[in-house]
């Protein structure tokens, strides 16, 4: 037995008495001791170990303080985001008793040290589709819907679960409104893929769960699409998402016009439409400032990482070799 | 404030007249105006996400009602789900096993399976594929999650397939063999499949692509396959082997060499003590 899993151990036995505060205060001086050595390997091991046991043991508050413990020591070890990195803290993410406040500090902390050590300034999408996929679960709808964007090629099924079940509570006329918190923000990060496959999942379970809907089937030459009639901005939505292909900056403009009543009424859609005009159909948004990417500059993840630079061009392309764009 | 719900149902009349045309003429129209447009991104189109900003994602503003939370959250209660007893095998050396008894699929990673096989039997983690079904199971994914709906009501074990890549430190794996060369002209899409490419590894399933994702890209037919293996052993494989060369390379007589070659080379390195 190594001196580490001695330790371990014995703050076990401690955790299975019920001296809580006792262990916690000992891993923590332990664990504070390989740091200072920069003695990184044991420091992890210990404090991941040690939060394992005391989450398990329902105590969320010592257990997520150990938590945050090991990510402050990750970016302090300067450690990199790979499988056994990420899925430490993913086994501990996953032991956190419902409801546990420091949970969500947790989910943000590694966030940020996954965007400063890892390939992905967003942060890293596999530990964006678990906490949103955890989020989802205990029905936290905005926070999972801020991770699930981020996410992996799973994370619209989850989405689109969650936006459907959240609907299924409100108005059957409400539906655009719940698909729509999932089909813009995809569209506003560029995965035309999940803005698709949230739209398609979600219809799927309207149609199949809310009979009488009388969807038609409508289609020309090279396009088909299902209109109904009831659910104007539904439409809207499936139309849009055709159009984002093209990037015409005409047909966008009609598409607006012809739905602007209905849109009107919504209220909320205009800024997310204004960025999505700018990226697939070139149509500059006026204002110097722009207001969204201020405020997402203000929902900054983390912190410490600058303010929102100006982008250089939000324009979605193709990659290279791309057919000639304007 | 949010009036949209109270005059939903009215939206229909609320139409200024030019615009009453019906949802479907519309529609019509609309895609017609778009099929003479040349499409510049496909419909799966994802831009890197490694070209991200470092802001947060974008949401929706809030809706007037918030979402519900269930009465007994699923997954939060660790203490009511049932546990499952958790048996991995290696496909190509039956002597390599481990059962893992109370494992809770909601917090069981397919890493911690990974780590625990790795540590039973001395071999490096990040050396082994999980399988499950014949897909390959990303390390983030939870036992519940690979599943998914796959799981009974009343379920007391599962299996999952592990296979050990080469230079995993022990095992049959350890015993170096011979490189085999591959002629140069063999086709790219062949020698990204490890069954062909380097035949030491320990279980090449041929059928199942890896990718970091974890996601198969046939996941919806390889279920009814058999594993990577079995299939090694049937004439088929082998003949499906050949066709795509001859396919592939529009060369038959090329193609009817290169087959045998692979043959040759993976039954050798079989054949190895």
């Amino acid at each position: 037995m190594s001196k580490i899993e001695k330790t371990i151990a014995r703050q076990q036995e401690k955790i299975e008495e019920g001296q809580y505060y006792e262990a916690h205060q000992q891993l923590r001086v332990i664990a504070s001791r390989y740091v200072k050595q920069s003695n990184w390997d044991a420091a992890c091991e210990l404090l991941s170990s040690g939060a394992q046991l005391l989450l398990k043991a329902g105590q969320g508050g010592s257990g997520g303080d150990l938590c945050l413990f090991l990510v402050d020591t990750y970016n302090k070890a300067e450690l990199k985001p790979d499988a056994a990195s990420k899925g430490r803290l993913l086994a501990l993410l996953r032991a956190f008793p419902p409801e546990e406040p420091t949970k969500k500090r947790f989910v943000t902390e590694m966030i940020a040290w996954s965007s400063k050590f890892g390939e992905y300034p967003a942060g890293d999408p596999e530990l964006h589709h678990v906490a949103g996929t955890l989020y989802a679960d205990e029905d936290e709808a905005y926070d999972a819907e801020r991770h699930l964007v981020l996410g992996t090629r799973d994370s619209p099924e989850r989405l689109a679960r969650l936006e459907y079940d959240w609907y299924a509570e409100d108005e059957s006329h409400t539906a655009p409104l719940y698909v729509a918190r999932a089909v813009l923000p995809y569209l506003l990060t560029g995965n035309i893929r999940s803005a698709n496959q949230s739209m398609l999942l979600f219809t799927g379970r309207l149609q199949k769960e809310k009979g009488g809907l009388g969807a038609q089937e409508v289609s020309s030459s090279k396009s088909e699409t299902r209109v109904y009639p009831s659910l104007p901005l539904l439409n809207f939505l499936s139309l849009l998402l055709l159009a984002v292909q093209r990037g015409s900056a005409d047909l966008f403009r009609q598409l607006k016009s012809h739905y602007a009543v209905h849109l009107k009424e919504v209220g909320t859609w205009d800024e997310p439409l204004a960025q999505i005009g700018e990226m697939y159909f070139g149509i500059k948004i006026p204002s110097q400032t722009n207001p969204l990417m201020d405020m997402m500059g203000n929902m900054l993840m983390g912190g410490g990482l600058g303010g929102a630079p100006k982008p250089k061009s939000k324009r979605v392309e193709a990659p290279a070799p791309a057919p000639a764009v304007d | 404030m949010f009036s949209y719900q109270n005059q939903a149902a009215l939206a229909g009349r609320l139409l200024p007249k030019k615009d009453a045309m019906s949802e479907a003429t519309f529609a019509k129209q609309f895609l017609t105006a778009l099929d003479s447009r040349p499409i510049k991104l496909s419909s799966d189109h994802v831009a890197d996400p490694k070209t991200y900003p470092a802001t947060g994602a974008y949401i929706l503003p809030k809706m007037p009602t918030t979402k519900r939370k269930r009465t007994s959250p699923t997954s939060a209660s660790s203490t009511s789900t049932p546990t499952l007893t958790i048996t991995l095998h290696n496909l190509r050396n039956a002597s390599q096993s481990l059962t893992l008894p109370d494992q809770n699929p909601a917090t069981t990673s397919a890493l911690d399976l990974k780590t625990a096989f790795a540590a039973q039997h001395g071999v490096s983690a990040d050396k082994l594929k999980l399988l499950f079904a014949k897909k390959p199971c990303a390390d983030t994914k939870t036992v519940a999650e690979i599943l998914g709906t796959g799981l009974e009501e009343g379920t007391k074990g599962v299996e999952f397939a592990v296979m050990v890549m080469p230079g995993a430190g022990t095992g049959a794996a350890s015993a170096p063999s011979p490189a085999v060369s591959v002629p140069a002209a063999a086709p790219a899409p062949v020698s990204e499949e490890p069954v062909v490419a380097s035949p030491p590894l320990e279980a090449p399933a041929p059928e199942v692509e890896m990718t970091d994702a974890g996601e198969p890209a046939g996941s919806g037919t390889s279920g009814v396959e058999r594993s990577g293996a079995d299939v090694l052993q049937t004439e088929d494989f082998w003949s499906d082997l050949k066709d795509f060369l001859v396919q592939r390379l529009r060369d038959e007589g090329e193609a009817v060499r290169l087959a045998g070659l692979f043959k040759g080379a993976w039954e050798s390195s079989n054949g190895r003590p």
